[in-house]
């Protein structure tokens, strides 16, 4: 390195002259005129040595020396003396200036001075370089010692930490819950190393103490990770991340970092933990597929589903719900499903709350749209995590329809019950008739044969009469519309009883009004209704013992809108309990042959036409019908 | 001579039924439409076996047969009950047999012939 | 009817009854009564050693005693005897039931009269005949037995209603014709009893109301059945009871009147375990208020004047 070297001289011929001299030495030269220029250029450009002139016009080479020496002492400063300065010259060297020589300059004498001079300066830079370098060294070190004091601490520290899972997982929780989480632990420092890390880690990942921070991450080192952008944010990072197994293969993870210790504001060690995706991942899927099964099953459910909790108010409802009793969210349950304004008094949600058991209830609800439905519900207890009541789900199933064909069923085997004596009773009657019939035919006996045959007429008539009652109550089938003429319908149901009431001694007449006009109606059925109740009246007289003569009228009268039918009799007559039960199902009086039926369903029969029946009757006495029809059906 | 049944029942298709019946197999057959008119037809000329409905207006079987009871010489009838209800089988403590109608014709005959002969 | 009777007695208090129903028996129908006794049980071999059936003392059973048995026979006896010059009165040495056979045998007789002893074990008498010789007399007799137990069961003057008892059982039959031919001669009342052994059908409680029911009409049916031919002309009761035989049996006897009951000694000898109480016509001689007579066998039925003779 050759050293800068400013010559600074008046004379333009010196600092030519040594100017040449100087490079030829070997040296890098500037040249100022005077003290001013030469103190810019050192300020532009610091030089190793300056050579000057003491005797200068203006600042002379003393001035010059003690400026640059006040800004930059390390310049060497050699002067040039006239002839005679030795004064000038040795006040020169207590100024520090480095050296001095005499005009006429020798060479020899000026490469000398020059040489002692870079010399000096040399032996300066080596000086400086080594006690730079000292320093340097004694920084490296002390830090080094403190990074490992560091690195101890920390240790200490994640070993603490892991003493203490370790005797959290084997006291606190003797099946070794802590220790089978499955979470992976370790402890990073700033240069991204592992430090310390838990028997899992081990296992899972590998022992990575040293080594990377990122080698454990599937994703490489290039790629975001949450230890180093914890170092990077100073704040704990939570996410999901691949990890590495020692195979390679990729281990799903969710990874939680937290900043452990600090360091003049950075972060020192990051605790990483991370739990095993892949179980997490089934739960969670396992979890979702049981929601979904339950919404469907709550939504499904041919049934009403509300969730109420303890203020009657509504939580949640299903869509079955929603449909027929609206949205339930947020009202009172009594309010929605039932349209009360205060809590029902026997409810049975109120009762499971108490007890915590279900509780079922039957009762009437009204829809939205104003239907009334016959529903059987069961409150059961939904309870939270310490075992309390909280909620009370409430499952209603629509029964209405069960209860009508229970009831239908229920008087359907009433009647049969009630029917069955009298029909064994004809069924025998039947038989014997035949029986009566075959061996008056193998005795050639007429008159057997001929009571015989009447017999059975009658009871299959009897019979074919119960028969179609049972059906018409079983089926209950729609009306058929035909248009008739009143009379001539009259006339021939008059016919069908006439015969039984001759037989029977009874009086029987048909009374004919005039205009009777025509009318629409199911005429089988009617028929059939008209003729059980003339056959009604047959047996009541017929039980009767007490008047010698019994006598049947059937009389029909008409007006525009109607038709009316009296049908009376002199037989037994019925008592209050008779008449009132003699249009159910349940009249059978004593001493008559009927099954009950018939005038239930002559009653039935008449409502459906549109009409209506009514009889008085007088024990003893007798009895008497009214029946009124309109002329045409009601529309249905 | 004949053995004698008497047949109680309100239905009159029925008893004419049981005493052709009774007739055409060689015995002799009396009918009474209600438990009165067979206490009556008892005190004229006991007969050697009775068939008793149960279920019949104004007097039923069983008290029909208590009413014979009480009075002691009746008592000793055999009766073979002819019923609609299978319930009411064993009401009539005296019976020896007790049939649902429709019956069995041919078993009737036998249990009258066991009972009383032919 | 009851033309020989057998009153066979150990002369003491406890056969008092049945002598009086002996006695009053002959007496209603005229019968030749013969008053028998069995000296104590013999000693071994030849011997004549015999113990005295009161004091229990082995006596030793030559003529001389025998005189005295005898007399003591006529004591006890003496009323009755005034009344009957022709009763008969002997003594024999033996085991009871088997001279007891043999006499009827002997004799013919038409009716053995027993006075039956209380419990009694052991092959002494004490009072009255020894425990098991009834059945055994019963079993082997060729005639109707008639056993006497208490005052209660007399004859009250006649046999006017007669019961018969029935099992079914072949012996029945026997019983059954004795019992009808009885009830001829006297011109009384027949009536039939079955009573239908719930025990022996399976637990009581379990059987429904309706199964017991038809059983008792099954019964009813198979009494007329049996028996019903053979009641022509006798006014005939029908009935069956359910519960234990002796218990209806006696019922029966107290609601009806019944004055005689005749039943079929069981052939089979009766299990201890299975009736500790003892067969039940044991049973019903020691509770029913009308003597009681059991026929086994169809060899000596009563000739009835102008009746039916057996089956």
């Amino acid at each position: 390195m050759s050293d800068t070297l400013l010559l600074v001289d008046d004379e333009e011929g010196i600092r030519k002259f040594l100017g040449l001299l100087l490079r030829d030495m070997g040296y890098s030269v500037e040249t100022a005129a005077n003290g001013d220029e030469a103190l810019s250029l050192i300020q532009a450009a610091r030089p190793d040595i300056v050579l000057t002139d003491i005797k200068m016009p203006g600042m002379d080479g003393i001035e010059l020396l003690r400026r640059i020496k006040a800004i930059s002492p390390e310049i060497e400063v050699v002067m040039i003396s006239g002839h005679g300065d030795m004064e000038l010259a040795i006040q020169s060297l207590q100024l520090e200036a480095a050296d001095f020589v005499t005009k006429p300059v020798n060479d020899e004498i000026l490469a000398a001075a020059l040489r002692r001079v870079s010399e000096k300066l040399a032996m300066k830079r080596q000086i400086r370089s080594y006690t730079e370098n000292l320093e340097e060294m004694v920084r490296e070190k002390s830090a080094r010692v403190l990074e490992l004091e560091r690195e101890l601490a920390a240790t200490q520290v994640v070993d603490a930490v892991c003493r203490g899972m370790h005797s959290l997982g084997s006291e606190s929780f003797p099946d070794g819950v802590l220790n089978n989480l499955p979470c992976l632990m370790a402890v990073h420092n700033r240069d991204l190393e592992v430090v310390t890390c838990n028997q899992l880690y081990l296992e899972r990942v590998g022992d990575k103490v040293g080594r990377s921070s990122l080698e454990a991450y599937q994703a490489g080192p290039g790629a975001d990770n949450p230890v180093r952008r914890t170092f990077e944010t100073g704040r704990g990072q939570r996410g999901q991340a691949i990890f590495r197994d020692p195979a390679g293969n990729p281990l799903p993870m969710e990874v939680f970092t937290s900043p452990v210790s600090y360091r003049e504001g950075q972060v020192e060690l990051v605790l990483e933990m991370a739990l095993d995706m892949s179980e997490l991942t089934r739960l969670r899927e396992e979890l979702r597929v049981a929601q979904e099964k339950y919404q469907d099953l709550f939504e499904q459910t041919p049934c009403y589903i509300a969730v109420r909790d303890r203020d009657y108010r509504i939580v949640a409802n299903n869509r079955r719900f929603a449909q027929d009793f609206g949205e339930g969210a947020g009202r009172f349950c009594y309010e929605a499903f039932k349209h009360r304004s205060a809590p029902c008094p026997d409810c049975s949600s109120i009762q499971t709350f108490e007890d915590g058991v279900s509780h079922p209830h039957e009762t009437v609800v009204a829809t939205r749209a104003g239907r009334k439905l016959h529903v059987l519900s069961w409150s059961a207890p939904i309870r939270d995590a310490k075992g309390q009541v909280v909620e009370v789900m409430e499952m209603s199933t629509d029964i209405t329809q069960i209860r009508q064909l229970q009831d239908h069923l229920t008087s359907l085997g009433l009647m049969l019950g009630s029917m069955s004596h009298g029909v064994k009773g004809m069924l025998t009657a039947l038989e014997g008739g035949v029986y009566r019939l075959e061996s008056g035919l193998k005795r050639q006996d007429l008159g057997r044969i001929g009571d015989a045959a009447e017999s059975v007429k009658q009871l299959t008539g009897r019979i074919k009469t119960l028969v179609l009652n049972v059906l018409y109550y079983a089926k209950s089938r729609a009306l058929c519309q035909e248009e008739a003429d009143v009379a001539e319908f009259c006339t021939q149901v008059a016919q069908v009883v006439q015969p039984k009431a001759e037989r029977d001694k009874i009086v029987f007449s048909l009374d004919l009004g005039p205009d009777l006009g025509r009318f629409t109606a199911d005429l089988a059925n009617l028929s059939a209704a008209l003729v059980n109740i003339l056959e009604n009246a047959i047996d009541a007289c017929v039980a009767d013992h007490a008047k010698p003569e019994h006598a049947i009228s059937f009389a029909v009268r008409a007006d525009n809108g109607a038709v009316q039918l009296h049908i009376s009799d002199n037989g037994m007559g019925m008592d209050q309990e008779t008449r009132e039960k003699a249009l159910t199902l349940f009249f059978s009086s004593k001493g008559l042959r009927g099954t009950g039926l018939g005038l239930f369903i002559a009653h039935d029969v008449v409502a459906k036409h549109g009409g209506s029946m009514s009889l008085e009757s007088e024990p003893g006495q007798g009895t008497r019908f009214f029946i009124q029809l309109p002329r045409t059906l009601p529309a249905s | 001579m004949a053995k004698k049944i008497l047949i109680v029942d309100d239905d009159a298709s029925i008893r004419d039924y049981l005493t052709t019946l009774f007739e055409d197999n060689g015995y002799a057959a009396r009918s009474a439409g209600s438990g009165a008119d067979a206490l009556k037809m008892l005190e004229q000329d006991a007969p050697d076996l009775i068939t008793l409905d149960i279920e019949m207006p104004e007097m039923t079987g069983p008290w029909f047969s208590r009413t014979v009871a009480k009075g002691g010489t009746y008592d000793r009838i055999p009766v073979i009950v002819i019923t609609g209800h299978a319930g009411l089988q064993y009401v009539i403590p005296k019976a020896v047999a007790s049939l649902t109608k429709p019956f069995d014709q041919a078993e009737l005959l036998r249990i009258v012939r066991e009972t009383i002969g032919q | 009817m009851f033309g020989k009777i057998l009153f066979a007695t150990s002369a003491s208090p406890a056969c008092d009854s049945a002598a009086r129903v002996a006695f009053d028996m002959a007496r209603k129908y005229g019968s030749q009564i013969t008053v028998f006794h069995v000296l104590g049980i013999p000693g071994k071999g030849d011997s004549t050693r015999v113990v005295d059936v009161r004091t229990g003392e082995e006596v030793d059973a030559d003529q001389e005693y025998i005189e005295g048995v005898h007399e003591e026979l006529r004591t006890t006896y003496a009323k009755q005897l005034a009344e009957f010059p022709s009763a008969k009165l002997e003594v024999a040495v033996g085991v009871p039931f088997r001279e007891v056979l043999r006499e009827a045998r002997k004799d013919d007789v038409d009716l053995i009269v027993l006075g039956a002893s209380t419990r009694q074990e052991g092959g002494y008498y004490k009072r009255g005949i020894v425990g098991g010789t009834l059945h055994k007399i019963a079993k082997n007799a060729r005639c109707p037995v008639l056993t006497v137990d208490r005052p209660a069961a007399s004859f009250w003057g006649g046999f006017s209603n007669v019961l018969f008892a029935t099992d079914f059982s072949k012996a029945s039959d026997s019983a059954f014709q004795f019992a009808q031919s009885v009830a001829r001669q006297v011109g009384g009342e027949m009536h039939i009893l079955n009573v239908l052994e719930l025990a022996k059908i399976g637990q009581v409680a379990a059987l429904t109301q309706e199964g017991i029911e038809a059983k008792l009409m099954e019964a009813r049916r198979k009494i007329r059945a049996v028996y019903g031919q053979r009641t022509e002309g006798l006014p005939l009761t029908v009935e069956v009871w359910e519960g234990t035989p002796y218990v209806e049996i006696t019922k029966y006897v107290r609601e009806k009147g019944i004055d005689l009951v005749v039943m079929a000694h069981s052939t089979r000898e009766v299990d201890p375990d299975e009736r500790p109480f003892g067969s039940t016509m044991e049973q019903v001689i020691a509770r029913a208020t009308c003597p009681v007579i059991s026929v086994n066998r169809p060899d000596k039925l009563p000739q009835a004047e102008g009746g039916e003779a057996g089956a």
